[in-house]
């Protein structure tokens, strides 16, 4: 007992007397489990080259939301943008708040089918139709009529979907449900939903994992846990009749595609795009940070993410993120302009590199 | 504790009047240990109070459908929330851990204490605690890897349906191998002081070490034993992270063994941090509510059950149990004989002798079955250590202790700041707890405690249930939102609080168990309480004590939840305990969800780290202060 | 544990116990050149003895003499610690009691032990008194009514509890439990009583209560006591034996070896020069 009590002791002290003093070279931010990789290379790139420490936690969106909008974190992440409801909390705690896109990514159908080499084709319709528990074989007509020389086994369709909250998930039931109305109808769009079928798994590695190991199953994954883990994904169909594979520049395409019908505050959905190359199933992570900050560090937040979203954008394809498309990041600066830096009269011009 | 060896005897009078001890200590420290058993209780109270609170909003908006109603559907535009499906899982999980971990945790712990040889019972006692020292995720992982395979190939031979292996029933496994170690560490604990007169007693009669174990031991064991047992029934309410990834998440209430579920705490750790509004939120804080309140209903139950057959005798035979309790006519003198024996009654054709045959029978396979149970709890952490080195070995590196954490695709990453922060909140937890702990569980042994003491000790059961999420939450709420920012501070006191129960209830038996003789020749010395706490009962309780601690220690090392609501993490220094602190287990988790090979290398490594440095803590300390305290405690 | 079978010898105080015994009695335990270690540590040495049948033989001599050793040999309680170890032979009615293969059990049963300290289980006084038939395989429910009832009473004890036979054994006077534990000890109908200082931590009463027990007792049983407590040994036993330091000193009649001692050293005990 006494050992331990004089090691806590000890690390105590040594805490206390430690280095001190990051207040002003510290950013804390956190949220969306997906850009949790990418942001950890944003952060330790932009502390090489700025000597500033962001502290990114990887919490899950709808906890970065929640932090950023109780003042907690600096700037949160998240998945899917901020709804009415938790605008409006935002609002009544420290006013206006600004989505800043920062990167993108896919969200595929993977499978485990080990006599199946060609990627499966598969459509929007026939995706919510296995997700209601309307077809349940892999041989079901609807699936095999996509993909004509493939033989499909008819064996059961084991569903696997996401078990927690997430912004993956929220990216796919918002695709299925502009595609199938009675998905929007019967389970609808959301975080968590109620499923009318499936086993869930924790998180993107449980979902890919489980998918491994289980003969016959399909489950929805972010292209970057399908690449890692070498499962093979499907096609989707896109609006405009291609069958699209999910891949960093089909995803960029998606945003480019829908950059014109995108709203002025930069909460979009991309899923369903338009554009012959647009990969549908498509996602954005965004910063949400709010508009009034105190001098000294709505300096950090906007320099920093200004260095995400022009010179970080080099960094995530090797990382198997999609880049935001040009049009897009000139809206999100602009978006940048708005956050209150302290009235620096040269917040302006430390604007770019 | 140094003072301790010198424990009881009193100076030699010839220098004149000793001082006599004085009656402001005895009383201060009176009411500091009642006042660590009512924090316990505040501390209940508040979190109750706090859940209420957020709860509030979805209590209104569903009623009592909450309980009633199987449907959870949190999509904004349903807004159903019926928890029922969730609690059946939790009851049913729980149900499953406990019918396979407490048979085989005594077992365990009747086969280390009563029938070992010396060396095996060091090692396997050893053993078994390590057992406790793996952290949840990593059962989950192992869970996955290894057993949910196993139980998918077992489920097919007999034709049932493809479930990759998940379910109510693998999730309970997973559960039982977890609890284990508690059941078994402090049964082994409580044998171990069980008097050896008692022994010796009934070998002197003739029975066999079976007998001995089932008539004697276990029944004098029995309120230690208990005690273990729902320490593991409140981890197993609670569990979240290995349930989660087993239990195959789906609302289902089914009475099949094939069937998947979805528990409380784990529906509150998956949903919680990407709720997108309020109601949603304050449900799920209604829904640790809810745990909490099957944790009552839970406990109560067990311990009516307990308390009937504990009324009964564990041991006697069914019939006659049975005929005892509908009130069967005792032996009573009869009066008429005036106390001169009455006429022998014809003795049995051998009967008897076919009955000792059987028990000289059942004698020989229970040594077996118990020697079985040590082979199978081991067995049970053979394999998940096993698993966590063969998954570990290989990103351990010195780059990985003093380095820090790097992007992936960046060699040389490492976790030193993590490996320091998990210290940090560790030791501030423990600092915290095992004071309050063991001030609460000497009010609760040492003094006339009374309905204090029911009370005090019924929340420690419930405290030990709370899932580690709900604790987070409390944190986060008292803790976090007060002073603004994440900090080390209200991460060690979300741990500190899990482990309070813990260090308070296995310390409060292992006080009970230090004989009542020993206190009396103290205070017949003329020892106030206070000093015949520190100087007798708690030297000699000590080594029980210190398991309590380790047990704790284990239990809170890898816990990741309530960190990610409290201390936060942070990829580089904290500046101090004020600061964002990062720890092994969110860098376990955070990386083991990741997509990357490398990610997942160091992950594995961290989860070898964490179990290697709680296990070197465990031994070195009871090598530095354990020959002493055992001796001491042996002397009792 | 490892022990040798040594050559059928009669040691020196063995034979004179032999010698010494009234004729008619047969040797119920005999002892030959028995050695016992706890460890490193030797605590008998080279010991022989014979102890005869319905009679009382007394134990005695300083702390740490062996005396507890030796008796804890004839049932075999010794085997309960770890690192014992022990050479000689040790035979009840002729059987060698350390032979591989005896049924243990059995044999304990036939040798009944009350220990120094009383030990009754927490159980009711029925329950404790019938667990020694009841572990025996005993099941019929009116013989153990009976077998306590008989084992009560030959421990004078029946008369105080018949009212709270289903009472916590806890709830008795130190002195009864004493008594208890020796009905207990009765009801397997053992031949040989063993007793560890069973007065030692009682009132002169409850003292006196047992003593009277003892001598009532040796009509039909063998008893072995072990006290510390001299007057006590003149009082109730027929047979002595001083052990010194792990060796037995003198053995014989309790009347010679209290008033007529052969050996320097039983003399000086005995008249409470040292001890």
């Amino acid at each position: 007992m006494s050992g331990i009590g004089r090691t806590a002791v000890a690390a105590a002290v040594l805490l206390a007397a430690g280095c001190a003093g990051h207040e002003g070279r510290r950013l804390n931010a956190g949220g969306s489990t997906f850009v949790y990789p990418m942001m950890s290379m944003w952060a330790h790139e932009y502390y090489k080259a700025k000597d500033i420490e962001v502290n990114y936690q990887s919490i899950g969106s709808g906890g970065g939301i929640r932090q950023m909008t109780a003042q907690t974190f600096d700037f949160g992440c998240t998945d899917g943008p901020m709804n009415a409801e938790q605008l409006k909390k935002a609002a009544s705690v420290n006013g206006e708040v600004v989505h800043v896109p920062l990167c993108m990514g896919a969200v595929v159908p993977a499978y485990n089918l080990p006599g199946v080499s060609e990627p499966l084709r598969f459509t929007g319709e026939v995706l919510a139709d296995i997700y209601l528990g309307k077809v349940t074989k892999w041989n079901d007509p609807a699936l095999a009529g996509l993909n004509p020389g493939i033989s499909l086994p008819d064996q059961e369709i084991v569903v696997v979907r996401r078990s927690d909250g997430s912004g993956t998930t929220y990216v796919w039931v918002d695709y299925l449900s502009k595609v199938s109305p009675e998905w929007k109808t019967r389970v609808g769009v959301g975080t968590s939903v109620n499923w009318p079928v499936g086993i869930g798994q924790k998180g993107g590695e449980g979902v890919a994992g489980q998918v491994r190991r289980s003969v016959g199953s399909l489950g929805y994954i972010e292209l970057t846990y399908a690449l890692h883990n070498d499962i093979p994904f499907g096609l989707v169909r896109n609006r405009e009749g291609a069958f699209v594979r999910a891949d960093l520049k089909s995803v960029t395409a998606a945003a480019a595609g829908a950059l014109t019908a995108i709203p002025d505050d930069l909460r979009y959905s991309i899923t369903d795009p338009p554009g012959r190359d647009s990969y549908p199933v498509s996602g954005t992570v965004w910063a949400v940070v709010y508009v009034n900050q105190p001098p000294a560090k709505g300096r950090l937040i906007v320099d920093f993410l200004r260095w995400v979203i022009r010179d970080g954008q080099r960094f995530c394809a090797e990382m198997d993120y999609a880049r935001l498309p040009e049009g897009l990041v000139e809206r999100a600066e602009r978006k940048l302009d708005l956050i209150q830096a302290g009235n620096r009269p040269d917040t302006a011009g430390d604007r770019n590199p | 504790m140094t003072e301790t060896a010198q424990a009881a005897v009193p100076h030699p009078a010839g220098r004149g009047r000793i001082h006599s001890p004085s009656p402001l200590g005895d009383r201060l420290f009176r009411g500091l240990c009642q006042g660590a058993a009512a924090l316990v209780v505040a501390l209940f109270v508040v979190l109750v109070g706090v859940l209420v609170w957020e709860a509030w909003p979805a209590m209104k908006a569903t009623g009592f459908r909450f309980l009633t109603d199987s449907t959870w559907d949190p999509e904004p535009s349903h807004r159903k929330f019926g928890a029922l499906a969730f609690v059946w899982g939790t009851v049913a999980t729980s149900a499953v851990a406990m019918l396979i971990a407490v048979p085989l945790g005594i077992g365990t712990a009747a086969y280390l204490s009563e029938v070992a040889p010396r060396r095996v019972r060091q090692v396997g006692s050893f053993l078994v605690e390590m057992l406790a020292t793996v952290p949840s995720v990593v059962y989950g992982f192992w869970g996955l890897a290894v057993l949910a395979p196993a139980v998918q190939s077992a489920v097919t031979f007999f034709g049932g349906p493809n479930t990759g292996g998940l379910g109510i029933l693998p999730a309970g496994l997973v559960l039982a191998i977890m609890v284990v170690p508690y059941v078994t560490a402090v049964s082994f604990d409580v044998c171990r002081s069980v008097p050896s007169a008692q022994r010796e007693g009934a070998y002197a009669l003739g029975a066999s070490r079976w007998q001995v174990i089932w008539h004697n031991v276990l029944p004098y064991a029995r309120p230690g034993i208990v005690g273990g047992c729902f320490l593991a029934l409140g981890r197993a309410l609670g569990e979240t992270m290995a349930v989660t990834m087993l239990i195959g998440n789906r609302p289902d209430i089914k009475l099949s063994p094939f069937s998947m579920g979805n528990s409380i705490a784990s529906v509150i750790a998956n949903e919680f941090t990407e709720a997108t509004y309020d109601l949603y939120l304050s449900a799920l804080v209604e829904l640790g509510l809810v745990l909490l309140l099957v944790s009552v209903v839970v406990n109560s139950l067990a311990r009516v059950m307990l308390w009937r057959i504990g009324r009964v005798g564990v041991f006697r035979p069914l019939g006659e149990r049975l005929r005892s309790v509908f009130g069967r006519k005792k032996y009573k003198a009869d009066p008429e004989r005036n106390g001169r024996p009455a006429d022998p009654p014809a003795t049995g054709p051998g009967e008897a002798a076919r009955n000792f045959r059987r028990a000289m029978l059942v004698d020989r396979v229970m040594g077996w079955v118990l020697a079985l149970c040590l082979a199978v709890t081991v067995g049970f952490l053979l394999l998940v250590l096993g698993y966590v080195v063969y998954r570990g070995v290989g990103g351990i590196n010195a780059a990985f202790f003093v380095n820090m954490p790097a992007p992936v695709g960046k060699p040389g990453g490492g976790m030193a700041n993590a490996i320091f922060g998990s210290l940090t909140l560790v030791g501030l937890a423990t600092l915290f707890a095992v004071p309050v702990g063991l001030l609460a569980a000497i009010y609760l042994s040492e003094y006339k405690s009374g309905r204090l003491g029911a009370v005090v000790r019924f929340v420690g059961e419930l405290l030990s249930g709370v899932p580690s999420i709900v604790v987070g939450i409390f944190a986060y709420t008292v803790v976090v939102r007060p002073m603004g920012h994440f900090s080390g501070w209200a991460g060690a006191f979300a741990l500190g609080l899990m482990m309070l129960p813990i260090v308070m209830r296995a310390s409060e038996e292992a006080l009970k168990l230090v004989p009542g003789s020993l206190r009396q020749a103290s205070f017949a010395l003329g020892a106030n309480n206070w000093q015949t706490v520190m100087r007798v009962t708690l030297p000699a309780a000590l080594p029980a004590v210190i398991t309590a601690v380790f047990l704790s220690v284990a239990r809170i090392a890898g816990e990741t939840a309530p960190l990610l609501l409290t201390a936060s993490s942070n990829q580089f220094w904290p500046s101090s305990p004020n600061d964002f602190t990062p720890s092994l287990p969110v860098y376990i988790f955070n990386y083991a969800v990741s997509p990357y090979e490398d990610w997942h290398r160091q992950a594995w490594a961290a989860a070898l780290v964490l179990v290697v440095a709680v296990m070197t803590l465990n031994f070195g300390v009871r090598l530095l202060a354990g020959k002493r305290v055992v001796l001491a405690g042996q002397a009792a | 544990m490892t022990r040798f079978i040594p050559q059928m010898t009669f040691g020196r105080s063995g034979a004179s116990v032999q010698k010494q015994s009234p004729a008619a009695r047969n040797d119920r335990f005999v002892v030959h050149d028995a050695s016992f270690w706890y460890g490193p540590k030797q605590a008998l040495f080279d010991v022989s003895l014979a102890i005869p049948e319905r009679a009382v033989t007394a134990f005695i001599g300083p702390s740490g003499c062996g005396k507890s050793t030796l008796l804890r040999m004839l049932n075999r309680m010794n085997d309960l610690f770890d690192g014992t170890r022990l050479t000689g032979r040790v035979l009840l009615d002729g059987t060698d009691v350390y032979a591989p293969g005896l049924d243990l059990a059995d044999f304990r049963r036939r040798v009944g032990m009350v220990f120094q300290k009383s030990n009754p289980f927490p159980k009711s006084v029925y329950e404790n008194v019938a667990y020694g038939p009841r572990v025996a395989g005993e099941r019929n429910r009116r013989r153990l009514d009976h077998l306590v009832e008989r084992s009560l009473t030959r421990a004078a004890l029946w008369d105080e509890v018949k009212d709270r036979l289903h009472a916590s054994a806890l709830e008795l006077s130190g002195g009864q439990q004493q008594r208890l534990c020796i009905a207990r000890a009765l009801a397997t109908d053992p031949d040989v009583l063993l007793m560890d200082e069973p007065a030692s931590a009682l009132d002169p009463k409850s003292t006196q209560a047992i003593e009277d027990l003892v001598y009532e007792l040796k009509q039909d049983y063998t008893v072995v006591i072990v006290t510390h407590n001299m007057q006590q040994a003149a009082r109730v036993s027929d047979q002595t034996v001083f052990f010194f330091e792990g060796r037995v000193v003198e053995a014989g009649p309790t009347e010679q070896v209290f008033t007529r001692p052969r050996e320097q050293q039983t003399e000086a005990y005995v008249t409470g020069r040292f001890g």
